[in-house]
């Protein structure tokens, strides 16, 4: 059900525009050009590789049962879209709390760290010296054991106010309480095994897809609460999990060129690569970057024309657009389409 | 030198030596090459661990599977010791390089057969004057043994013929011709051989024969109704796991299943619940066990034949480590030997493969590229390529068929184990061969036996369903002091 709830709100986005597999390839968090401007161009940041490892059949099939509960359908083979009460519901049903285009998986880094350290202090709190470590990467370990160096993880200081920042940051989480469950249940200490998604699942009378994404949810949920408001011991958890580096190898090449002054030309040049793939380069900045100079591209009124004539026509198909304004370039107007992600 | 029982209780806590442990390790100290074979529980562990404070030399330990290997090095630093490495894939370049040029600072360095492969770790072991080099798990290294590893039969190569540190062998399941080929592969001097009974005298072994293998589910669940647990039940799929688990588990049974597809964390998570008494029971595949250590195991369930003798004893020899009952139940129905062969033979390299090999060979590419092409499993390729190297063509051919006829072979030793009117104990024993001094009472299912007199009943526990809010659990996790 929540695996549903996810894809109606995906492509309500979309708009009926894009086909069944941009939903996939969305959530695998595919890097190539066609997704990246799919992200930019429908805002759909939050979905951004939220399942890397989910297969195309499990997904089709969820994707067959939206079209069961007659939510969805296909229109020429070639798109997605929502009935209207597929649109209805995902209207009605409260936004999910994904942020995975800043995380990209790094979040578990982020719940790897957390686990060890809650484990470690469940231990020492009871003065038992050693344990098996449910974290066996070394990086983690290393990691967290200078944390709690660091932190003078024996002083009770440490242990209640790590506690209380815990718990005063999930309560202020926009998210169910079941999927707070999962993060707790996740956890494992002294005398206190942790909880198998199957059990967790079953528990919930839910998939493991779905306990998998809830649990997600809250791990993204949280991140973003963390870095909006920090928290002593916590945010230091949560040190380089968001990603800044926004753009693709190749794309930030492009990038520090632009900022150094060279034209497209000469970029295209200098890295002998096609004049269409800087021109994609530069969509990727556009979207991704919040101060990318749009204005050197296409003059305001021409920025303010597309997004009224998107309003108007509720469309972002880059021929509509092109053919209610022949004046601009289809490279322009994916560059307003993309700095201009949100509406 | 210090008084061996004063080592023991200082670095282990522990008042007196089990059985063997002792003897195997004055042999140590004397420099002796040493076969140990103990039961499994017996401790091992502790003929290498004791030595490594009586010599100032690093202890270097082999062990076939890596998951073992981080037990027992976490073991040791339970036990306080900071002087251990897993010498292992998982380390990086940078690290390794450090470890390699530092070996002289370890007390306890684990590494595994396919690092041995590597000239430059080869190239500091040679520098290292280990004061004893440990195989553990040592049947692996028999051609016979349950799992072909051609790397384990190298694992010597890199020591010098004469002037070489003692090697300790140990395993808990090695036939005579298993431990034959131990001391030949390791290439040792006249060991010092301490061969415990492979009897375990508190384990009860039953045998029950169903008409139909759709008998055996209702069975189990009927019977773990009854009796006391924790157990195991063993079987041969992922799948079946899954099956049996949520069918004691909608009948209230605490249970779980357990097998190597699994999340890391979620098996630990399963192995923590069991040690914590929150299970009762674990579905498995025979990923679970190798380092287990769980006292109280009253029962194990075989749905199917194993695959040897030796797999046997192993996995019942989870049950019953704390002394007390515990009771082994096989459920057999006609032919299920058949599946066990096919699931064991399947890995093996067929005639085409050879052929398919020499092709590649032939045209000068890369045999690896079967892999590629799905053509053969990879525990296969390994095995070929092993012989390939070594063998002609028709000898390849030929040893391909006598491994085939050895593992078929050994399922039927199993099975006649089962199936022959006879004391199931007695043929343990003599399959190791061993004799049998006195006959437990409840011996076996050709003795007589009876399941009340050996198992409690079930108490009956709350399922696991209450789970309390997120809140309460953080406050148990980390409780105010
Ligand atoms: N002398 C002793 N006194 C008390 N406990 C001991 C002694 N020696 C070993 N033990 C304990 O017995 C348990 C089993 O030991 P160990 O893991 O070495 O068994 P093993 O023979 O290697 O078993 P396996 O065949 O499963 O590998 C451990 O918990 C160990 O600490
Ligand atoms: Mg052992
Ligand atoms: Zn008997």
């Amino acid at each position: 059900m929540y695996f549903q709830h996810l894809l109606l709100q995906i492509f309500h986005k979309f708009g009926g525009e894009r086909s069944v597999s941009a939903g996939f390839h969305l959530l695998k968090g595919k890097r190539s050009g066609q997704t990246i401007q799919d992200v930019g161009n429908f805002n759909l940041h939050a979905f951004f590789g939220l399942t890397p490892k989910l297969s195309k059949e499990k997904y089709l099939d969820q994707a067959e049962q939206l079209v069961g509960k007659g939510y969805a359908t296909y229109k020429d083979e070639q798109f997605f879209i929502l009935t209207n009460a597929g649109r209805e519901k995902a209207n009605g049903s409260k936004m999910m709390q994904f942020n995975g285009w800043y995380y990209r998986g790094n979040e578990h880094i982020f719940f790897k760290r957390l686990s060890l350290v809650i484990q470690s202090l469940s231990y020492s709190v009871q003065e038992v010296k050693s344990f098996a470590p449910i974290q066996k990467n070394e990086d983690i370990q290393l990691w967290v054991k200078h944390y709690l160096v660091k932190n003078n993880y024996k002083s009770n200081a440490f242990i209640q106010t790590i506690r209380d920042e815990i718990s005063d940051s999930l309560k202020g989480l926009p998210v169910e309480e079941s999927s707070l469950n999962l993060l707790l249940y996740r956890l494992t200490g002294f005398n206190t095994p942790g909880w198998t998604w199957e059990q967790l699942a079953r528990e919930q009378e839910s998939t493991l897809l779905d306990v998998q994404l809830a649990f997600l949810e809250v791990l993204h949920a949280w991140l973003d609460a963390l870095y909006k408001g920090p928290k002593y011991y916590l945010s230091q958890l949560a040190e380089g999990i968001r990603i800044e580096q926004l753009l693709t190898e190749s794309a930030q090449k492009t990038a520090n060129l632009f900022h150094q002054g060279y034209t497209l030309e000469q970029i295209s040049a200098i890295r002998r690569l096609k004049g269409s793939t800087i021109e994609d380069h530069l969509v990727e900045m556009a979207m991704s970057l919040q101060e990318f100079p749009l204005e050197q591209f296409v003059a305001q009124q021409d920025v303010e024309a597309i997004v009224y004539a998107v309003q108007q026509m509720n469309s972002k198909k880059l021929k509509v657009l092109r053919d209610s304004m022949p004046e601009l370039s289809y490279f322009q107007i994916r560059l307003i389409l993309a700095a201009k992600g949100v509406m | 030198m210090a008084n061996l029982e004063q080592l023991l209780e200082q670095h282990f806590g522990y008042s007196t030596f089990r059985p063997g442990q002792k003897e195997v390790i004055e042999a140590i100290i004397e420099k002796r090459d040493v076969v140990a074979l103990l039961p499994t529980g017996m401790g091992k562990s502790l003929c290498y661990q004791l030595p490594g404070y009586v010599f100032n030399r690093p202890v270097l330990i082999i062990s076939p599977l890596l998951s073992l290997m981080q037990d027992q090095v976490e073991q040791l630093k339970r036990f306080g010791e900071k002087r251990v490495i897993a010498l292992n894939s998982f380390l990086q370049m940078s690290e390794k390089r450090n470890v390699l040029q530092h070996l002289g600072q370890y007390r306890f360095i684990f590494t595994s057969p396919e690092m041995l492969k590597n000239s430059q770790v080869q190239a500091a072991f040679r520098q290292a004057q280990f004061a004893l080099v440990v195989v553990d798990e040592a049947h692996c290294i028999s051609q016979w043994g349950f799992d072909f590893r051609p790397d384990y039969l190298k694992i010597t190569d890199w020591m010098d013929a004469v002037n070489r540190p003692p090697i300790l062998a140990l395993s808990a399941t090695a036939t005579e011709a298993v431990v034959k080929d131990i001391k030949a592969y390791l290439h040792m001097s006249q060991p010092f051989e301490y061969i415990h009974s492979v009897d375990r005298v508190n384990l009860h072994y039953d045998v029950v024969q169903l008409e139909k293998p759709i008998e055996k589910a209702p069975w189990i669940l009927a019977h773990v109704l009854k009796t006391h647990g924790p157990g195991i039940v063993y079987t041969q799929s992922r799948k079946k796991t899954a099956i049996y688990t949520e069918r004691l588990l909608s009948n209230g049974i605490r249970a779980a299943a357990y097998h190597a597809g699994m999340e890391a964390e979620d098996r630990q998570f399963i192995q923590q619940q069991f040690l914590a008494g929150q299970l009762e029971w674990i579905c498995a595949t025979n990923a679970f066990g190798m380092g287990v250590h769980k006292d109280n195991v009253r029962q194990i369930i075989h749905d199917h034949i194993p695959s040897t003798v030796a797999n046997y004893m192993q996995e019942v020899g989870r049950a019953g480590r704390d002394g007390q009952d515990a009771l082994s139940i096989l459920l057999y129905v006609q032919k299920d030997e058949d599946m066990t062969k096919f699931i064991i033979t399947e890995d093996i390299p067929q005639e085409r493969h050879v052929e398919q090999y020499l092709e590649y060979t032939g045209r000068e590419e890369n045999p690896a590229v079967m892999l590629d092409m799905h053509q053969i499993s990879e525990t296969g390729f390994r095995v070929l390529s092993y012989w390939m190297q070594r063998l002609a063509p028709q000898e390849v051919q030929q040893k391909l068929v006598d491994i085939r006829l050895s593992k078929v072979s050994q399922v039927d030793e199993m099975k006649t184990m089962v199936t022959a009117q006879k004391c199931i104990r007695e043929q343990l024993l003599h399959y190791f061969g061993q004799s049998l001094n006195e006959k437990p009472n409840q011996c076996c299912h050709y003795c007589g036996i009876e399941y009340g007199v050996i198992l409690k009943e079930r108490e009956h526990l709350e399922t696991l369903g209450y789970m309390p809010s997120w809140g309460e659990r953080l406050s148990v996790l980390l409780p105010n002091i």
